[in-house]
């Protein structure tokens, strides 16, 4: 995400909101691995797949 | 929730899905009355029933009540909280001048003692001019505020404190975060800067780390595309330098710093924070630093001791050269003992254990049961692969302290850490 411009604070924003749209909650410290949109898409799906966390 | 309580943190609760704004997210109460959790939480804000000397006395969480400890924790860097002499200047401006400053110092609380201590950090600092805040953190909040706004580029190394960027977002200003004492992405973010007005803030001494400051190739840097330079001295202001001046001091390069932040809660021993700078930017900063103008002006008494703080701590090398020393000892010791201190360069000592909260906690109550007081510092303070305890070298420890301290973190970490 840094790579469209967003700082840290801007990213636990992006995260928090969508998590609470999808109705799940990853622990922050699951995310810390996680590089690019893609792989959060692809844990975020984890999670709805899973039926909340 | 339940069965994962451990694997949250204060990290997970930050926004609050509750519909209603006056009780925590639905989640959150579930979690921190799970037996774990409760169990780490108690750690956290143990009273202390004595000044905050190296050996004091808590009211431990272990079985609630009264341990001797040897104190490895408080950030009472030079002994100066307690020192006789800034107890007894304390005292006197008390009678003098009472409590409290009542008033804003705009209207009524400038007294001559807060002109005076103004006068001798600036000169202390090299500056022209100085700014006194009633708290540390509202002196980093009211400095950035105060000096950006919208459309502004405020670029911070992302190890700063939590106070310069509440700054940063109070101000309006976009922030930029570089990788952590990096020029060149210090660089990359200044390009992005261009033909904006910018600030870039880097601390002294980075207070989770204890490292310094890369602070020759940082200005160069800052200097090519001449941004406003900012540093934070709160964990370095009366120990670096030939005079105790700072890190700024210790680099030679206090004169190219536009703006120095210090604070008196950690080597000077009492409460508050200071900014030092050229006249016209601080006579300006006090129509528009909230935490200055709006907030009552530190009380005499405190400024009376960190006043006589200051003349202590700098009339002579003896209180850094004692510290120098017992963080030469102290870091011998574990070095030896082949924990992992990171990067540290300084006072601020972290011994690194990993990623298990549960170790870091299991550690810390049993340094407490044999007579230590350190405190584990558990994500998201530092990133959840490097939990840590944090020592925090004072110049009054004695040999013998120091020696019982590295038994006990022999037996208890080095050991734990093994098996």
């Amino acid at each position: 995400m840094k790579d469209y411009g967003a700082n840290s604070l801007d990213m636990i924003e992006v995260v928090s909101t969508s998590m609470r749209e999808l109705k799940i909650k990853v622990p922050r410290s699951e995310l810390t691995d996680i590089n690019n949109i893609d792989q959060l898409a692809d844990k975020f799906l984890e999670y709805v797949n899973k039926g909340n966390g | 929730m339940a069965d994962k309580a451990l694997s949250f943190s204060l990290a997970d609760f930050f926004f609050n899905d509750s519909p209603d704004v006056l009780a925590p997210p639905s989640d959150f109460q579930s979690w921190i009355e799970h037996p774990k959790i409760q169990e780490a939480m108690r750690l956290f804000g143990q009273q202390l029933l004595a000044a905050p000397r190296a050996g004091t006395e808590v009211l431990s969480s272990l079985d609630g009540s009264r341990h001797k400890v040897i104190n490895m924790t408080s950030y009472n860097y030079l002994g100066l909280s307690s020192h006789p002499e800034v107890i007894q200047a304390a005292k006197d401006a008390l009678d003098l001048y009472g409590m409290g400053a009542s008033g804003a110092p705009l209207l009524s609380g400038t007294f001559d003692l807060h002109v005076e201590f103004a006068r001798r950090l600036a000169e202390f600092k090299q500056k022209e001019d100085c700014l006194l805040f009633s708290s540390g953190l509202g002196g980093n909040v009211g400095a950035i505020q105060g000096l950006l706004r919208k459309g502004d580029m405020f670029v911070l190394d992302e190890k700063c404190h939590k106070s310069l960027i509440d700054g940063g977002t109070l101000s309006g200003a976009k922030m930029l975060f570089f990788s952590h004492n990096d020029p060149s992405s210090l660089e990359a973010m200044l390009e992005k800067c261009k033909g904006k007005r910018v600030l870039v803030a880097f601390e002294g001494v980075y207070s989770m780390d204890g490292d310094l400051v890369r602070l020759p190739e940082i200005m160069k840097v800052c200097a090519h595309y001449k941004a406003a330079t900012y540093i934070d001295e709160a964990h370095s202001t009366l120990m670096f330098g030939p005079n105790g001046r700072g890190v700024a001091e210790h680099f030679g390069l206090e004169h190219e710093v536009g703006m120095s932040f210090g604070t008196l809660s950690k080597s000077f021993g009492g409460v508050g924070g200071f900014i030092c700078s050229n006249a016209r930017i601080i006579q300006y900063l006090k129509g528009y630093s909230s935490p200055w103008n709006f907030s009552c002006a530190p009380s005499p008494p405190v400024v009376a001791g960190m006043m006589k703080a200051l003349e202590v701590a700098t009339r002579d090398s003896s209180l850094r050269d004692a510290l120098w020393k017992n963080v030469a000892y102290l870091k011998k010791g574990l070095q030896d003992l082949k924990l992992d201190l990171g990067s540290s360069e300084s006072q601020v000592i972290p011994i690194i254990i990993g990623s298990s909260g549960e170790k870091l906690i299991q550690f810390a109550y049993e340094i407490q049961r044999r007579g230590l007081f350190l405190q584990p510092v558990d994500f998201p303070a530092v990133p959840a692969d490097s939990r840590r305890f944090r020592i925090s070298v004072s110049s009054q420890f004695t040999r013998e302290q120091m020696d019982t301290a590295l038994t006990i973190i022999e037996d208890v970490i080095a050991r734990g850490l093994r098996a």
